[in-house]
């Protein structure tokens, strides 16, 4: 396994978030989170990357022990978090943005390489390349999200409601993209609120609701279970 | 007022008594000192602990209440030979101890607001700014507003009218008027803006007015502090009530824990003492015949450090401690607890 | 009514305070921008920075460049010192518990001053070249003015080249920005801070210099009032941001320059007062300053 979480337990002050959720991602897949507001979807990637700490439980990514690093150290391992709300930064460029996401890397070439390709993915970046983040729009943020995240050439991306607050039009757009990374042998977690979308494209899905993994197993399998269809599939 | 609270003041008021008669001058300067820092401290404790706003202005309100009361309580005669320039129908005032110390609270209250309007509508912590930068206009309008103020020399000769009595019965007075404030509605949505500004005003809680209520009532007791501190060292200059004393009463409030009124009488009693013996140690103190002047500064600071790292809610925690009661026949008032450790 | 020459005069006078006000709001903004930490320490680097100069100029026959320089360097390390003593281990708690740390720090340093040195202030007389004042046209000014303009102008013109040029630059602009972001991108913010903080306290101590040189006198306390200021400068332009504390510096320089140079003379003695009734109004009328990047939240 790539990344395991185990019993994860996480409260913010006395509420308790996640009530000991265990999770895999294997290498290569692409898994989602399906819940509803406030099952704790944001909480369970915030504690994988080590900005929330858990009380219980552990994360284990390619066999070791990960649960007490510091963000930074978790990043340097493989680990990216796209977060939900984009969160890019909005004062700096979108060039500066980028390099923001190769912060830790040394590696100058394969910088300059996977600059040229996440430009590739995403040629509108190229195009706004010294414009200041903030003046992009809300699509355009996403993907230089998506893009910074991805600047940190990790084993493992994490997706936060990529696709929130988005024109259908673009959400297809992203859609796309996160098939084609996968397709290029990135792993992907992603949570989302859009179900339909998410379990059609990935391998493999989770149900968590109010802390809780409801339901797990294949995407299609679960695209067809009936308590699935009536509460995130819209009947 | 319940029984307990009677015998407890009882209590006070017969220690007090034989305070009087048994302790020299100089402890009882010291236990006065204690009880003016209990009003500064309780009183910071409304902006500082229940609503989350961070004052720094109390130098500046005892500095408003003292010169105001000054020189409204000087017999005519010695301000015509002090303030030979003042106004003559201030020249010719002489106001009762007693008003002098509201009207200087009250005019500490006026300004609060004044300073408050544009402050409180930001974050809290602009309030810290702002509040030493009102310290440094006070102090400049003391130094140059001669006529009224004597410039740098300052006004001494005041009538020594504070004593024991003066200083505990206002500490009274503010412990009680803290509490039932903190314990009525206002208290409740003071905290709640502590807690989330955001969410109290969706449930809408007026927070600017509720800010406000609070910096205002904690300038007026302030206020109060510097008059009596006045008329108990009978000499006020633009510099008495400089940065030192702030912070010295931030202190008082962190030890005793934000947020707690009975932490506040612990810290302001424990942070008088404590200094002042240490102030006796240091005098005697030297380092190669070189004395140790700030050496217990010093150590208060380095404690205040560790207080705020290893605990932060300071010894009360937020929480109220209860004397016990001895009249308990009727049914215990739910006692409103005020939770700080968020 | 007032002379060209004495126009100018003024806005020279301007230029050499409003340096000195830029130097220390920088590092109060930089500071702010990260933690939402007001540093009431940061003056008291200032002093300390003052207090090693005068060592050097009294004590080595260093040249003048390097008791500029050192203090620099030294008070850089002291203000890594401070944050990772008195700041690191408080990441994380409300902003409040840093705010009282940051009063206890000013207290520390404020008092291991008098105790080693005695609270008496202390001459800081530099090279008569250096203070001479010189006619030059219609103006009149020093060496040390000359340089101190020129020294802030170019160690601003460093740290603008530093926060857009270099990696960790511009990881301090994000980090100013959006922190918990920052930390996503597997920035190392405890870096990032310590840079900060060490930035900041270097150029106060570069300020400290200019100031003790400006007032001829040094103190304990001598910080308070810049570093007070300082913050003044930085809300006016907007804090949190380095091209809005330089701003703001110049401007409150002019400012209280001019309030002195303009008004009638009985206005003077209030000058301090001019500078935190200009905080009440500028919070009044635009409450994050004129560059602002840091989101205030309101209520
Ligand atoms: N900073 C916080 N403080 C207190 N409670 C929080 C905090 N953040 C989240 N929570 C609570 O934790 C629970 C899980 O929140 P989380 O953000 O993980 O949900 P989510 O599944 O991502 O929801 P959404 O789809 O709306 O993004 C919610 O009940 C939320 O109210
Ligand atoms: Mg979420």
């Amino acid at each position: 396994m790539l990344l395991e979480v185990e019993n994860l337990s996480v409260y913010y002050d006395s509420i308790q978030a996640l009530k000991g959720i265990s999770l895999q991602v294997d290498e290569g897949e692409l898994v989602t989170i399906v819940g509803s507001n406030g099952a704790g979807k944001t909480t369970t990637l915030l504690t994988i990357s080590g900005i929330l700490r858990p009380r219980r439980g552990t994360v284990r990514f390619q066999g070791q022990d990960i649960t007490r690093l510091a963000p930074h150290e978790i990043v340097r391992r493989g680990i990216s978090h796209c977060p939900e709300g984009r969160q890019i930064f909005t004062g700096l460029t979108v060039m500066e943005n980028l390099l923001m996401g190769a912060y830790h890397r040394q590696d100058r070439d394969q910088v300059a390489r996977d600059l040229a390709w996440v430009q590739e993915l995403f040629p509108i970046l190229a195009a706004r390349r010294r414009q200041l983040a903030g003046t992009l729009s809300g699509g355009e943020q996403q993907m230089l999200a998506i893009a910074r995240a991805l600047m940190s050439c990790p084993k493992v991306l994490l997706l936060d409601e990529p696709s929130l607050g988005l024109a259908p039009m673009l959400v297809d757009t992203i859609f796309e993209v996160i098939q084609q990374l996968c397709a290029q042998g990135v792993t992907i977690l992603l949570v989302e609120q859009n179900a339909y979308q998410a379990l059609r494209v990935a391998d493999r899905a989770y149900v968590l609701e109010t802390g809780v993994i409801k339901l797990s197993g294949p995407a299609q399998e679960l695209a067809r279970n009936e308590e699935v269809k009536k509460a995130y599939l819209g009947g | 007022m319940n029984k307990n609270t009677l015998f407890y003041l009882a209590l006070l008021t017969g220690l007090l008594f034989l305070a009087q008669s048994l302790l020299n001058d100089y402890y009882q300067r010291v236990l006065a000192v204690v009880f003016i820092n209990i009003i500064l401290t309780v009183s910071l404790n409304l902006t500082n602990g229940f609503v989350g706003d961070f004052s720094l202005g109390h130098a500046a309100f005892m500095s408003i209440g003292a010169y105001l009361s000054a020189v409204l309580t000087l017999p005519p005669a010695s301000k015509a030979g002090l303030m030979p320039q003042l106004p003559a129908w201030l020249g010719q005032l002489e106001v009762p101890f007693l008003a002098a110390t509201i009207l200087g609270g009250l005019l500490a209250a006026l300004v609060a607001a004044v300073v408050g309007i544009p402050v409180l509508r930001l974050r809290g912590h602009y309030l810290a700014v702002a509040t030493l930068g009102l310290m440094v206009i006070v102090r400049v309008v003391a130094i140059n507003w001669t006529a009224v103020t004597r410039g740098a020399k300052g006004i001494n000769g005041l009538p020594a009218f504070t004593n024991l009595w003066w200083v505990f019965g206002w500490a009274v007075v503010t412990v009680y008027v803290v509490w039932r404030l903190v314990n009525s509605s206002y208290g409740r949505a003071m905290i709640a803006i502590r807690e989330d500004a955001t969410a109290a005003a969706a449930r809408g809680v007026n927070v600017t007015a509720h800010r406000m209520l609070a910096f205002c009532v904690g300038a007026f007791f302030a206020g109060i502090a510097g008059a009596l501190w006045g008329h108990l060292i009978t000499a006020i200059t633009p510099h008495s009530f400089s940065f030192l004393i702030t912070f010295n009463v931030v202190v008082m409030l962190v030890v005793g824990g934000m947020g707690s009124i009975s932490g506040s009488i612990l810290g302001a009693t424990v942070m008088t003492l404590v200094p002042e013996f240490l102030r006796r140690v240091e005098t005697s103190l030297s380092l190669g015949g070189h004395p140790l002047y700030g050496l217990s500064q010093i150590i208060i600071a380095v404690t205040i450090t560790l207080v705020m790292i290893f605990r932060r809610q300071g010894l009360l925690g937020g929480r109220e401690v209860q004397l016990p009661r001895l009249f308990d026949r009727q049914r215990a008032l739910p006692q409103a607890r005020v939770d700080t450790t968020g | 009514m007032f002379s060209l020459p004495y126009i100018a005069q003024q806005v020279v006078n301007g230029l050499t305070l409003g340096s000195i006000y830029a130097l220390v709001a920088i590092g109060l903004s930089i500071v702010y921008g990260i933690l939402r930490l007001i540093n009431f320490a940061h003056g008291d680097l200032l002093m300390v920075g003052a207090y090693l100069a005068l060592a050097l100029l009294l004590n080595t026959a260093l040249p003048l460049g390097a008791a500029v320089l050192l203090p620099m360097i030294i008070v850089g390390g002291v203000g890594m010192l401070v944050e990772r003593l008195a700041y690191r281990p408080l990441r994380g708690a409300p902003e409040v518990a840093m705010l009282i740390t940051s009063l206890a720090v000013s207290s520390v340093i404020q008092n291991g001053t008098i105790m080693t040195l005695s609270a008496q202030p202390r001459a800081f007389r530099l090279p008569q070249e250096l203070i001479a004042q010189q006619k030059v046209g219609v103006v009149s000014f020093s060496t040390l003015d000359v340089l101190s303009v020129a020294m802030a102008v170019g160690l601003m013109a460093l740290l603008t080249l530093f926060v857009t040029r270099t990696r960790v630059g511009i990881a301090m602009r994000a980090c100013a920005e959006n922190l918990r972001a920052a930390r996503l991108m597997g920035i190392n913010i405890n870096q990032v801070i310590a840079y900060a903080f060490a930035i900041g306290s270097a150029l106060a101590a570069a300020a400290g210099f200019m100031w003790a040189g400006r007032f001829g006198s040094i103190e304990p306390f001598m910080g308070f009032l810049p570093g007070l200021k300082a913050f003044v400068a930085a809300v006016i332009g907007g804090i949190g941001s380095i091209p809005g504390a330089m701003l703001g510096g110049y401007l409150l320089g002019f400012a209280e320059i001019f309030f002195v140079g303009f008004l009638p003379p009985e206005l003077s003695g209030y000058r301090d007062a001019f500078v935190f009734a200009l905080l009440l109004l500028v919070l009044l009328v635009r409450p994050r300053g004129l560059l602002a990047t840091v989101a205030e939240r309101e209520g």
